[in-house]
């Protein structure tokens, strides 16, 4: 036993020491592979300092969503909470990896005038110890799982960075049109009031434009409220308190969506092969398949325990090798083996399953972000010079008495809305291209802190 | 041409075809008439037999002479026409004009008319006022079949009568009448009781050009909004002149879609002498100043050009002397527009707020620049006067009096004698005459 025990301990306590940064290094580089932004764990209060340093360095120019991600990653503590996941999940696989410790018992006997009868034995759970392989394995498998965990953990903080900036960014953006929209229908209420001033329409003409303004005006004031809001999902998707959280501003505008359609092709084989959900559940099937294996073996032998047993009866030590097997008279280990083959089928079942709904949705994220950058490019390239043009056109007609200033300024404001429509289809496609990216990264679901439903409900129609 | 009359002509046993119109004596004592129509008279020569008619920027179509039958080639089909410079139109008309081609003749003439239909519907031509044989009458479906696209149809029929007339499509009325196929059909006496100096004509048209668009839409009934003398509007058209003392006569015809046109001399005192029906008895003249020309008829008036000066003669409806005039600004009359220019100038600063004091500035900034209109478009577009801008357009013409004409027959602005001309008062003058001047004292 000694010498089992001195060949394990120095690997494990190596790998105790190591592996959850080896392994952290492996996430980092991984996340940076896929998210372009890089993932550390700082381990040291120098790194911290340096880390904190190239926050505030972020943190003072104005943030798009890719600087939002950096910051993220840098400053959001559930980084550093994911790779000391690590740490645990090491631990739990370095106790997989020990054998079973031995039963040591001494008994010493007297009475009857006899001399003292000592006994001393040792036994071991025979099975415990030959399956301690299969406990590695299982251990190991529980462990990558963990790594995977881990690692989408971190790119979910990146996501979800990205995420409520671009909301944040395109809500800015909705809130300055609808600023706009509002001080036109403020002055389309001017221009009724001129006009009832003037005797030259009814009240019911005047009260419709106030109407229809105060209808404007609430949108503009829940788009500004939808703002603040949209801040404070980015301030906590970025780990960002205090003063920090009050100073950051962000990009004016969200980039144009790209003009070339997406690569999509094998695109749910290459979110297969990163994925973190996959990984999790394969990981699983590794450990069941295991435990299956080591209760298969428990059940031929039920209880078994092998050992040494010394005694002294009297001045004489006797010795001889100890065996013991539980008598399968109630338990016959039917429920243990069902248990962990039923497991295993579970397990298999659901990575299975997991692997038809990551592939899924890789294709479903593929063409959601390629039809909505196609509708943020259509309204960029067409529907914004078109709209230019109609408002030019309502201009001539205002030129040429066709139409009334009211009607102008009411053109105004569907050019507004148009602006509004295209800053809704950019932020619809960067958040689609975030969410894809992130996918193909290895994470699946929606992203946090990415609420978009905060954009106030259109105006009623027939204005 | 009304039933009772087509009733005598049928019962006077007309022959179809080329044969003579006869009528009944009734019949004729209602149309102007000096020939004979049993008699056949040679080709009239202008110069000669008649002195033609002076139709200002209409377009002739000529008669060829062959034999004694004057023969002419019509030609039905789409073309651009400009209304006015900056407004073109897409009509359909008779040798590529829209209310604004002519025929002219004279009484006793026998016309031969080939009808050719370049358009891609079926269409007939109605010779409106005449008297001829039934089947030549023109009415698509009731008196011929229709000339379908790509046919050529022949008319004949001899002159019975003078005066003023019209042509115009019978058959989709509305559509082909309304794109523009009318036109004029001047027919002079053989024996002219009586010689005229100047003679005009004018045919009426109103139409609905969208401001932007190029065709005429042909459905509207009430809005219209480009009116037209001989397919022009004013005042892309040429005025007319006369010397003092000369007799002018002038031929007012309406195929406007819906309105009838009140068109009013400045300056003179007309008499109404003809009709489309005929001649009017001089003891049943009476003077006017205008003239209620309605859709469908002519209006024939003559008058001394007594008084030197530019004398308008325009329209009186006030929406007929507006060139695309829109009708969706809304009422700005009183409103401080300058205020509300002020207010969404940051919003639209193209946007040129104007109308509180009316609208007699619209067309001035519209030609200056000022505003931007839609293309092919001339709304509240007017004349830059001797004056000042005159913002009439549409059934406005000039009649220039002159002491004397000079060769070309364009006199220029009329200069007003020294002393003739409307100004500002004088404080002297005010004083002198007890008129005070004073927001406090005013008149009501
Ligand atoms: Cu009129």
């Amino acid at each position: 036993m000694r010498r089992a025990l001195a060949v394990l301990a120095p690997a494990a306590l190596a790998a105790c020491a190591t592996a959850p940064v080896e392994t952290g290094r492996a996430i980092s580089a991984r996340v940076e592979a896929g998210i372009g932004a890089p993932a550390p764990w700082p381990r040291s209060e120098e790194a911290r300092a340096q880390q904190a340093a190239a926050v505030a360095a972020l943190l003072a120019e104005p943030l798009s969503p890719d600087a939002a991600v950096r910051v993220a990653l840098l400053q959001n503590t559930r980084v550093v909470a994911a790779f000391e996941a690590l740490g645990v999940a090491q631990a739990d696989y370095l106790e997989a990896l020990l054998p079973p410790n031995p039963v040591l018992s001494a008994t010493r006997l007297t009475g009857g005038g006899a001399p003292a009868k000592l006994s001393v034995s040792g036994a071991i759970d025979a099975i415990d110890l030959l399956a301690t392989p299969l406990r590695a394995r299982a251990g190991g498998a529980t462990r990558n799982a963990a790594v995977a965990t881990a690692t989408g953990e971190v790119l979910r903080v990146a996501g979800a960075a990205r995420a409520a900036m671009i909301a944040y960014i395109a809500a800015r953006q909705e809130a300055d049109l609808l600023a706009q929209a509002a001080d036109v229908a403020d002055a389309a209420v001017d221009a009724a009031d001129a006009l009832y001033a003037a005797g030259n329409t009814a009240k019911v003409d005047r009260d419709r434009e106030r109407l229809f303004a105060e209808e404007i005006a609430v949108q503009r004031d829940l788009a500004v409220a939808a703002v603040a809001a949209a801040r404070e999902r980015v301030n906590a998707a970025l780990g960002l308190q205090g003063s920090a959280a009050q100073s950051w501003s962000a990009a004016a505008r969200l980039p144009a969506a790209p003009a070339e359609p997406l690569d999509v092709a094998a695109v749910d084989a290459r979110a297969l092969a990163s994925s973190v959900d996959v990984a999790v559940a394969v990981g699983a099937v590794e450990a069941s398949r295991a435990v299956a294996r080591k209760s298969w073996i428990a059940g031929l032998l039920p209880g078994l325990e092998i050992g040494v047993e010394r005694e002294r009866d009297g001045g004489e030590w006797t010795s001889g090798p100890s065996l013991s097997l539980a008598a399968p008279l109630f338990d016959l280990g039917g429920r243990a083996r069902l248990r962990a083959a039923s497991a295993l089928r579970r397990d298999a079942a659901l990575a299975q399953a997991v692997s038809a709904e990551v592939a899924a949705e890789a294709r479903a994220r593929g063409a959601e972000a390629e039809a909505a950058r196609a509708a943020a490019v259509r309204r960029r390239a067409v529907m914004a010079p078109l709209s230019a043009d109609v408002f030019d056109g309502a201009q001539r007609d205002f030129g040429a008495m066709q139409i009334s200033l009211t009607q102008l300024l009411e053109a105004k404001r569907q050019r507004l809305e148009q602006g509004r429509a295209l800053v809704r289809a950019t932020r619809d496609y960067w958040m689609a291209q975030a969410q894809l990216d992130l996918l193909l990264a290895g994470v699946r679901g929606a992203t946090a802190g990415a609420d978009t439903a905060a954009a106030p409900a259109r105006a009623p129609e027939g204005h | 041409m009304d039933v009772n009359r087509r009733l005598l002509m049928a019962g006077a046993g007309l022959a179809a075809g080329a044969a003579a119109v006869a009528a009944t004596p009734e019949a004729r004592a209602a149309q102007a008439t000096t020939v004979d129509p049993s008699r056949r008279y040679p080709p009239g020569r202008p110069g000669a037999d008649y002195r033609p008619v002076t139709v200002p920027n209409g377009v002739q179509i000529p008669f060829a002479t062959r034999g004694d039958v004057k023969i002419a080639h019509i030609v039905i089909g789409e073309a651009t026409q400009r209304f006015a410079p900056g407004l073109d139109a897409q009509i359909w008309g008779f040798n590529g004009v829209g209310a604004g081609a002519y025929l002219e003749a004279v009484e006793g003439d026998r016309v031969r008319l080939y009808v050719t239909n370049r358009l891609k519907a079926p269409t007939s031509v109605h010779w409106h006022g005449l008297i001829l044989p039934s089947g030549m009458d023109g009415v698509g479906g009731l008196t011929q079949r229709n000339i379908e696209p790509g046919e050529t149809f022949v008319y004949e029929f001899p002159l019975v009568q003078h005066g003023t007339f019209m042509f115009h499509a019978h058959h989709d009325e509305m559509a082909q009448m309304g794109l523009g196929m009318t036109g004029l059909f001047i027919v002079h006496p053989r024996r002219p009781r009586a010689s005229v100096d100047r003679d005009f004509a004018f045919l009426i048209h109103e139409w609905k050009i969208r401001p932007g668009a190029r065709r005429p839409d042909p459905n509207e009934m009430t809005d219209f909004n480009v009116f037209t003398l001989n397919g022009r509007v004013f005042p892309a058209i040429d005025p007319m002149a006369a010397r003092v003392g000369e007799r002018v006569r002038i031929r007012f015809a309406n195929l406007s879609q819906q309105n009838h046109h009140s068109m009013h001399i400045h300056g003179h005192v007309w008499t109404v002498t003809e009709t489309d029906g005929g001649v009017i008895p001089e003891t049943a003249r009476w003077p006017e100043t205008t003239v209620l020309v309605p859709v469908g008829t002519t209006r024939t008036v003559e008058f001394v050009a007594a008084y030197p000066g530019d004398w308008a003669l325009h329209c009186h409806m006030l929406h007929h002397v507006m060139n695309q005039m829109g009708h969706g600004a809304g009422n700005m009359i009183g409103v401080d527009d300058r205020a509300l220019q002020a207010r969404v100038a940051d919003l639209i600063p193209d946007a040129m707020v104007m109308g509180g004091a009316g609208m007699g500035d619209h067309g001035a900034h519209i030609e200056a620049g000022h505003m931007a209109a839609p293309e092919n478009s001339i709304p509240m577009v007017g004349l830059r006067g001797p004056r000042g801008y005159i913002p009439m357009g549409g059934l406005v013409q000039l009649l220039q009096v002159r002491a004397a004409l000079p060769a070309d027959g364009k006199p220029g602005w009329y200069d007003n004698p020294p002393g003739t001309e409307a100004r500002p008062a004088t404080p002297a003058e005010l004083a002198r005459d007890g008129v005070v001047v004073d927001p406090r004292r005013d008149p009501r």
